[in-house]
């Protein structure tokens, strides 16, 4: 078993490109991809060295073929989940962001509590914006029958420790990436990787001078996918996949009161469970066809069940609703708020 | 490289063309909406942005700049127009150049295809086309 003292599990992106003392060990292509990403990377195939070491919480390793639905999956998950709650004695707080993802955990929940009846043990924590992303959700499912809770950013003053809070998260990790819209609406998302990914990173960092750099550090890690990486589309789910999951997993805790919350105990993201991600990597295609709209398609169509809004099914995008609701203030007052060892929330580097 | 007079003319106002297209159609900007520095800052930061052109060894290559007094500076990359090793004629690569077809030698040939890239760039989405 490997020694996790001094592993790091979380970064913020602020410390890595601007703390001195970490930059002195991380490496430059390692800090120039996270500035390319906007994202701290921790490599959950443990392939690229970044020059420090971080302590992969969900290591990517071995991948089976899955021939159950993904609807098949949401269901499953649902259940354990509430089993742990009714065992636990828990409530279920679960965070509703009116987006596709968050909405398709909540409706899982739905079903699997409808079954038992016990909608009191649900309390759904909402904001304007939710209900604005989804209105007729919201005026037919959620305000007719569930506990509601509408909160004002920052969500952190509501959630609660005794109770088993849910997020929507790792939706993009599985279907894709949020950065991929407009290269999908210009048809480039569907090109050759290497004939469009230099001009990519060149472009986002307004220079071609780390790109040769950047991809090469990336290389090794771009074999390990279980899938071909052919097309800018593949090559950014793939990142967003084994590089930024861990920070998707842990960035809400980043903000406050960590210690009372604990990832997969009292804290839990939907989306977050083996199967899930071995349905990722066995329906590819599954994850978009042509259009933007098209994207997570697979998860409308089971929102679209339960709920028959035509509008949402064919029109609905991908929103960043959830990071909004996290962020409450710039990032210069937390740096100021928060010295750099509190940074270090899962480290003891 | 010794580049034909004619096709490098036809660049040169393919350019000032393009920078045309961009002021009238309100995309003479970039935006780039996920801060480099930090996830965490959400205000997209935009740069007023100058098509232009400098000579490769090969052909030319077309960026969009920004610039803000002396110092501060910044090219974002956007096409590569470069000669085929078989002297059949050029091509381009780059943004948006997929469906492209190879550029004849022939000027009014070779203007005709620049054109209809500029109309392809033209009917891409406005928020697609600015953001990087």
């Amino acid at each position: 078993m490997s020694n996790t003292k001094n592993k790091i599990k979380f970064l913020p992106l602020n410390e890595i490109l601007n703390s001195r003392k970490l930059r002195k060990n991380l490496r430059p292509e390692y800090i120039e991809a996270c500035r390319f990403f906007s994202a701290p990377l921790i490599d959950r195939t443990e392939t690229l060295d970044a020059g420090i070491e971080f302590e992969v919480i969900d290591r990517l390793k071995d991948f089976s073929k899955i021939k159950k639905s993904f609807g098949e999956i949401c269901g499953e998950r649902a259940k354990f989940i509430c089993e742990k709650s009714f065992a636990e004695n828990r409530k279920i707080q679960v965070l509703w962001s009116g987006g596709i993802d968050s909405t398709l955990a909540l409706v899982s929940i739905i079903k699997e509590l409808e079954k038992q009846e016990d909608f009191a043990r649900l309390e759904i924590l909402l904001s304007k914006e939710s209900i604005a992303e989804y209105p007729t959700f919201f005026r037919d499912v959620i305000e007719k029958k569930l506990n509601y809770i509408l909160f004002e950013p920052p969500i952190y003053d509501y959630l609660n420790a005794e109770k088993i809070i849910l997020t929507g998260e790792h939706g993009d990790q599985l279907f894709g990436s949020d950065k991929v819209q407009h290269f999908v609406m210009t048809n480039q998302a569907f090109r050759p990787f290497e004939e469009i990914l230099p001009i990519v990173i060149a472009r986002k960092l307004g220079s071609a001078k780390s790109v040769d750099a950047i991809i090469s550090y990336l290389i090794p890690q771009i074999e390990k996918s279980p899938v071909k990486i052919e097309t800018l589309f593949d090559f950014l789910w793939w990142m967003n996949f084994s590089l930024k999951w861990q920070h998707v997993s842990l960035r809400m805790f980043y903000e406050e009161e960590n210690e009372k919350f604990s990832l997969d105990e009292n804290f839990l993201h939907f989306f977050s469970a083996k199967d899930f991600q071995n349905w990722s990597v066995s329906n590819h295609e599954s994850k978009i066809k042509q259009t933007w709209n098209s994207y997570k398609y697979v998860a409308k169509e089971c929102i679209f069940d339960f709920h028959q809004d035509e509008n949402y099914l064919l029109n609905k995008e991908k929103e960043q609703s959830l990071k909004d609701a996290i962020i409450s203030q710039p990032s210069w007052t937390r740096f100021i708020k928060r010295p750099l060892k509190n940074l270090m929330l899962f480290g003891g580097f | 490289m010794n580049i034909d007079p004619n096709l490098d003319l036809i660049v040169k106002n393919f350019v000032a063309s393009f920078n045309q297209m961009c002021r009238a159609t309100s995309r003479d900007y970039l935006i780039r909406s996920q801060s480099s520095k930090g996830e965490t800052n959400k205000n997209p930061k935009t740069y007023v942005v100058t098509y232009k052109m400098r000579y490769t060894s090969t052909g030319w290559e077309i960026y969009a700049e920004w610039r803000k007094w002396y110092f501060f500076h910044k090219e974002f990359p956007f096409v590569q127009i470069y000669r085929l090793s078989d002297n059949r004629g050029y091509k381009m690569t780059g943004l948006f150049t997929e469906n492209q077809p190879v550029l004849s030698l022939n000027p009014a040939d070779f203007q005709q295809t620049l054109q209809n890239f500029l109309i392809h760039c033209r009917n891409l989405p406005g928020q697609s086309f600015v953001n990087v």
